[in-house]
């Protein structure tokens, strides 16, 4: 990532923080609400990655998002918004240069 | 999140769909704006999801030219269901049909119960309901207004007291209670015949008994007249006391008339509107506008429509609004006495029996004011004034006849 880019996403939290704004609004950070084990629902996605019955990859803007269970069904799918119904174990952000 | 409920009655298709790669499938749905719903893995290469039914051309249009296999196994919601239902046109016509017919039904009069009265009047009060056309196999909304009967009924038929009218659904159910003529006592014989009030001795029509009074005789209330034991000494023989014992008696009825009076004469004209009610909301159906009456009186009849044996909020109000004027009756003070006599006559008539003679009426006392006249009426009648006293039952004939 580019010094430029680090610089800006400073300046972003910054702006967020002194104005009182919620963060995933000005930085592009997905939302993500989970009820218990059985539902996740996430806001501000960019699209899936893989699906399968055990595993979601959602693609964010940095990196993407690994959520582990079993039983796993989209419930909706919609432009900026995923409802994922099963049973949850693991949610993991992961780093897109490592991979 | 939003609400999908709606999509039910948009309609949702369930696709299946083949080939590798259906999550970017997903992705391009989504980015044409393409709600997708229950999206299941099946296997590596086998995929599930719903869209809606609105939806298919933006499936068909994006599937061009991809290396997936379609198939649409399901089909849910609205459209669907309405499809399904027009195959059976049967039903559809059916189901209205009989909740037309459970109304029509529920608002015919089934039957006409009537309780408390004896076949006459009974007779007299079916008849009379014919001729208000309530009969059974009518709409009970036509003329249906319980209370409306219930004055009718009771203003036509002399010999009822009271008329109670209940319409439950499709049942009027009528409890009446009649006036209670009383049995000519002429025909029974009492132990004893008293006085039922002070009176001087007319005439005395004796049938059995021993009498006791003389003519022109003052006899006090309770006094006995005639006796049904008839010899003296240790062993009198029961006949039974029966007979008519005429006394004169004495009424006195107080009348008042007020010289000014005010009241409300209708002319005649009216304005009727119907209004459809269904809750507490009135919908006009038939007559609009206000009256233009100055002084008027408001009639409201509703009828109510039942379904099966429930009321149902739905009625139709008849509001009728007939005109008035306010006269101003002023008499003189000679028609004011003589209404005020005519008035106390009628309430002397009221209050004596109906074979009773009135022999003379005198003028006891008048009050004349600025605005009112008063009189008080004396009048002379002659009436039995026999009654019955002991119960008969226990004196019966064959048991003193053995006393004897």
């Amino acid at each position: 990532m580019s010094k430029k880019n680090n610089w800006l996403k400073r300046a972003k939290q910054v702006f967020a923080s002194s104005f009182d704004l919620p963060q995933d609004v000005v930085l592009d950070l997905p939302r993500i609400t989970m009820i218990g084990q059985i539902h996740i629902y996430i806001e501000n996605h960019k699209g899936i990655l893989t699906f399968s019955n055990e595993e979601l990859r959602l693609a964010l803007k940095q990196g993407y998002l690994l959520i582990k269970g079993v039983n796993f069904v989209l419930k909706t799918i919609l432009p900026e918004e995923i409802l994922l119904e099963g049973t949850i174990h693991q949610v993991t952000f992961v780093e897109e240069d490592k991979n | 999140m939003k609400n999908f409920w709606l999509t039910f009655f948009e309609g949702l298709v369930e696709v299946k769909m083949k080939g590798i790669g259906a999550e970017r499938f997903i992705n391009r749905l989504c980015k044409e704006g393409v709600a997708v719903f229950q999206f299941k893995k099946l296997d590596k290469e086998i995929s599930t999801y719903q869209i809606r039914l609105s939806n298919i051309r933006s499936l068909r249009k994006i599937a061009r030219g991809q290396a997936f296999k379609f198939s649409f196994t399901r089909r849910k919601g609205m459209p669907f269901f309405l499809n399904k239902l027009m195959k059976n046109k049967g039903l559809v016509i059916g189901i209205p049909f009989f909740i037309a017919i459970v109304f029509v039904l529920s608002n015919i009069v089934w039957s006409i119960k009537i309780d408390g009265a004896s076949i006459e009047t009974e007779q007299k009060i079916r008849k009379q309901l014919k001729l208000m056309d309530v009969r059974i196999g009518k709409f009970s909304f036509n003329e249906g207004d319980p209370k409306a009967i219930q004055k009718r009924l009771t203003d036509e038929i002399p010999n009822i007291t009271w008329i109670g009218v209940q319409s439950r659904g499709a049942v009027y159910h009528l409890r009446v209670v009649e006036k209670l003529i009383p049995k000519k006592e002429i025909d029974k014989s009492y132990p004893m015949l008293v006085s039922t009030k002070k009176a001087y001795i007319v005439q005395t029509m004796i049938e059995t008994g021993q009498i006791l009074v003389v003519k022109k005789q003052l006899v006090e209330k309770g006094q006995p007249l005639v006796d049904g034991y008839i010899g003296s000494g240790e062993n009198p023989k029961y006949v039974g006391a029966k007979g008519i014992v005429l006394g004169e008696t004495w009424y006195q009825t107080t009348s008042e008339v007020p010289l000014k009076t005010t009241f409300q004469k209708l002319t005649g004209n009216t304005k009727t509107k119907h209004q459809l009610k269904l809750f507490n909301i009135t919908i006009p159906i038939w007559g609009f506008g206000h009256s233009k009456f100055k002084e008027k009186t408001i009639e409201r009849v509703q009828t109510d429509f039942h379904f099966w044996k429930w009321k149902i909020p739905l009625s139709i109000v008849k509001v009728q609004y007939n005109e008035a004027v306010t006269t101003i009756r002023i008499l003189t003070q000679e028609e004011g006495m003589e209404l005020a006599k005519e008035n106390a006559y009628k309430d002397l008539l009221l209050s004596i029996p109906p074979d009773a003679k009135v022999l003379k009426r005198n003028l006891l006392q008048k009050k004349i004011s600025s605005d009112k006249v008063m009189v008080m009426m004396h009048y002379e009648v002659i009436e039995d004034i026999a009654a019955g006293s002991g119960d008969e039952d226990e004196y019966p004939i064959s048991d003193s006849d053995e006393i004897e």
